[in-house]
């Protein structure tokens, strides 16, 4: 699918790291684009940022662990766009708690974001693109999601993400809809994730604290 | 322990703008793998090689980015030992060391996802 202006592109976890970075690289194409994320102060200074590119942007504060809001943030989009052409579902944390001895909450916290989140991302997403005629669905895993080795559940995320991803190309296919898809599988890249618990979730509790090994 | 290797892995990694521009080409292109290091690659090869082979996971292997893994585990097993096995410290030293006896066997034993 050509990256051409009059088309909309979504991004989750659009407030930084590669999130923005997406924001940015659609916006330098012509594209609109519908900042997402949880962290509200940043994400507002990030939409003004792509908006000052001289695209439209529409920033919506959403939780992707939470399907309501992202069924609100699909809703919110096509509101403002009328269409959606890009989906990414990017957003995506880690947890330094221990895995084994520490809390659950930290399991809850990375299982709804980087997984649920995709999922409820392609859910709300999908029915658009496929009854539009035209569209793209991008995946955020990681090199995670091929070979184990930095937590157990941000690993358990990255390869369900892989999977879904490929079930989900394969699907398309199959049903001959007009949707692509991508899987991003990064290395290292200069993002925030190691500080992520700045947007954990009050609803799990305290933050949990302590170290979690690398294998 | 391993999160400042983590963090200089981090700080000496990808820009996301190269991230970005490689997500753009992958969507013109109708590609569905967007990979941004080959070295992960091998990894993942070398280990689906051992898995089709039935050989149990490999420990001590390198990541790109970060120091040797046996660095790694020696720096983690000397961390574990100045706490006693103490994998994780809760607000309430008490608790921590309940928390050691009633998982001694792990602990005094073998390092978790070590061998």
């Amino acid at each position: 699918m050509e990256l051409t202006a009059g088309k909309v592109a979504v991004v989750t976890g659009a407030a930084s790291g590669i999130g923005l970075a997406l924001a940015e690289r659609f916006a330098r194409a012509g594209l609109d684009v519908v900042l997402a994320d949880v962290e509200q102060p940043t994400l507002q200074a990030a939409s003004e940022k792509i908006a000052g590119l001289g695209v439209k942007t529409l920033a919506v504060p959403t939780d992707v662990s939470d399907e309501a809001a992202v069924n609100a943030l699909a809703s919110a989009a096509i509101d403002r766009f009328g269409a959606v052409h890009v989906v990414c579902n990017n957003a995506g944390v880690a947890s330094l708690a221990d895995p084994w001895f520490g809390p659950l909450s930290a399991w809850k916290w990375v299982l709804g974001v980087n997984l649920w989140g995709v999922i409820h991302g392609i859910r709300a997403f999908l029915p658009v693109l496929a009854t539009q005629g035209e569209g793209h669905i991008v995946n955020t895993a990681s090199v995670a999601g091929l070979v184990p080795g930095i937590g157990p559940s941000y690993d358990a995320t990255k390869h369900a993400v892989v999977a879904i991803s490929e079930d989900l190309y394969q699907a398309m296919n199959v049903a001959m809809l007009p949707v692509g898809v991508s899987v991003l599988c990064p290395g290292w890249v200069r993002t925030s994730i190691a500080q992520a618990d700045r947007n954990w979730s009050p609803s799990l509790g305290e933050v949990p604290h302590g170290r979690r090994l690398p294998r | 322990m391993t999160e400042p290797h983590v963090q200089r892995a981090i700080d000496e990694g990808m820009a996301p703008a190269a991230v970005a521009d490689l997500v753009a080409d992958a969507i013109t292109a109708n590609r569905f793998w967007v990979f941004t290091d080959p070295h992960f690659t091998q990894m993942a090869l070398d280990r689906w090689q051992r898995i089709a082979g039935g050989h149990n996971p490999q420990t001590d292997v390198d990541m790109p980015g970060l120091p040797p893994a046996k660095q790694l585990r020696a720096e983690i097993q000397q961390l574990l030992a100045g706490q006693r096995g103490a994998l994780w410290l809760p607000g309430d030293p008490d608790q921590a060391v309940d928390r050691r006896i009633g998982s001694r066997s792990t602990v005094s034993g073998d390092v978790p996802g070590g061998t």
